[in-house]
């Protein structure tokens, strides 16, 4: 099992080391801080390009010769997602600190990342569904579509704020952006819920696939 | 002898193509070969049976246990050679055959890299540049490698030259006659793993036409070669596949035990002569509807 985890997370871990880039930028741009922000909104990107490529590097017909059935391989693909989700967000959240910790904006961040991150688990559920269910052309053709969507949005967004002043944070639905903190703690729950919900559908399609 | 594998109504739908209601059960220690002609179904029940793909219906249960709750224990007793091996393609022949052994409970790597190099398989080659021969001989080490006690083969040969087609064989014979093991060989006939069988299956256009110990069914099947005229026209009647040449003919007959006392009196003259029919000609016929 743990050859399965190695082998997927590399492409999780690849990912995860780009977030070291808007710190490093901001070494060199010391006021430009929402470039940080702009990483709650990396999240779901990544992780879709996460699960990408460690889905177009599978090869499910090798693992179905080996002593794992496909629940295990499920659980821990969808595993490896909830813990990447888990730590992309640590990550995020610990740089947000550290930018805006004593700042009014800090809560409309954290809500911004936490929105982020609870979308990313669902659509990572949501991709291993459709490589499983329709194949690894289909889910390219998705994420890809998502990923440039997403990086245009997150320009749009970022342009937008130059134009207009103002924080990233207030893309952040205003309910959670001044909800207490247990609202976050409700929405990851709503978010896991339907995650493993994700997860017995997947588990379903998977025993049936051919591949 | 007890099955170690038995497979009841397994069927499956593709577009195009079913196969039917297959039933089968193969003994414990025995080797059992698949035959048909291409698009019979061989590479889908071969699949069917080392759960690679689900069944559209039926059941198998391998080793007493049902794929359904055991899968994994299965698993590891069994060894599958597939048609078209695939691995870990941009990976080396050292990673996948690690990886492969981290699953495995009983995974003998003293073994499999003896074999690696006796078939000149290079452990540092990435997947994609082995020739389908060698990811084929990477495959048939991987299955000899942890202590299976079924082989599930799908044409194990197939895409190897002459010299290493017959090193497999021998390697699979040696490995037949000293072990316990049991194996499950679909092939085309004539690459020699007819040879080995004590069991043979035909499948043609999906369905299970003939199933039989491979004795059972020389003993039935015979070539019979005749003088024309020497023989009751009703016995050349059920003849099949018959060869009309100048000074000996020759035809299949289905079941020689039912025809034997019709034939005694040509043998006994020398007019007749009965020999093994060949599987190949056996297949041929009932493929063509005998």
């Amino acid at each position: 099992m743990s050859a399965i985890l190695r082998k997927s997370s590399f492409f999780y871990i690849s990912h995860l080391c780009t977030f070291v880039i808007p710190p490093l930028y901001m070494l060199a741009e010391p006021r430009n801080r929402s470039v940080l922000a702009v990483m709650a909104l990396w999240i779901p990107v990544w992780l879709s390009s996460s699960v990408l490529w460690s889905e177009r590097q599978e090869s499910y017909a090798f693992l179905r010769m080996l002593p794992v059935t496909d629940r295990r391989i499920v659980r821990t693909k969808f595993g490896l997602a909830l813990g990447f989700a888990i730590v992309y967000w640590l990550v995020v959240s610990l740089f947000i600190r550290a930018a805006w910790g004593s700042t009014p904006q800090y809560a409309g961040y954290m809500a911004l990342t936490s929105l982020a991150c609870a979308t990313a688990l669902v659509l990572a559920g949501g991709w291993l569904i459709v490589s499983w269910r329709f194949g690894q052309t289909v889910l390219t053709a998705a994420v890809m579509a998502f990923v440039v969507t997403g990086i245009l949005s997150t320009w749009f967004v970022d342009v937008k704020r130059r134009v207009r002043g103002g924080g990233i944070w207030e893309i952040t639905p205003e309910w959670l952006a001044e909800a207490p903190w247990f609202y976050h703690v409700l929405l990851f729950a709503a978010a896991l819920a339907a995650f493993y919900g994700l997860m017995r559908i997947a588990i379903r399609i998977k025993t049936r696939s051919e591949t | 002898m007890a099955a170690i594998l038995e497979a009841q109504g397994l069927s499956k739908r593709y577009h195009g193509f079913t196969l039917h209601d297959i039933s089968l059960e193969v003994p414990a220690g025995s080797v059992f070969g698949v035959f048909g002609p291409t698009g019979a179904g061989k590479t889908t029940l071969m699949k069917l049976l080392a759960r690679q793909i689900p069944a559209s219906g039926g059941t198998v249960r391998v080793f007493g246990l049902s794929y359904d709750d055991r899968e994994k224990e299965i698993k590891n007793r069994i060894g599958y050679v597939p048609q078209e091996p695939s691995f870990y393609l941009e990976r080396s022949v050292e990673y996948n055959a690690r990886f492969a052994a981290s699953f495995y409970e009983r995974w003998d790597g003293g073994a499999f890299y003896r074999m690696l190099d006796e078939f000149k398989v290079g452990r540092e080659k990435t997947f994609k540049r082995l020739s389908r021969g060698q990811k084929t001989l990477f495959s048939i080490a991987l299955a000899l490698s942890h202590g299976a006690d079924l082989l599930i083969l799908d044409e194990p040969t197939a895409g190897l030259d002459v010299i290493l087609r017959r090193t497999i064989l021998e390697r699979l014979r040696a490995f037949a006659a000293k072990e316990e093991k049991t194996f499950i060989v679909a092939s085309h006939i004539t690459d020699g793993l007819e040879d080995i069988a004590e069991y043979v299956i035909f499948l043609d256009n999906g369905k299970l036409v003939y199933q039989a110990e491979k004795d059972e069914l020389l003993a039935r099947w015979k070539r019979i070669h005749y003088k024309e005229g020497a023989l009751p026209p009703d016995v050349v009647a059920q003849m099949t596949d018959v060869r009309r040449q100048p000074f000996s003919s020759s035809g299949l007959v289905r079941d020689f035990a039912a025809l034997r006392a019709a034939l005694e009196p040509s043998i006994a003259r020398g007019e007749v002569k009965v020999e093994n029919a060949r599987l190949d000609d056996v297949l041929i016929a009932m493929h063509q509807g005998d």
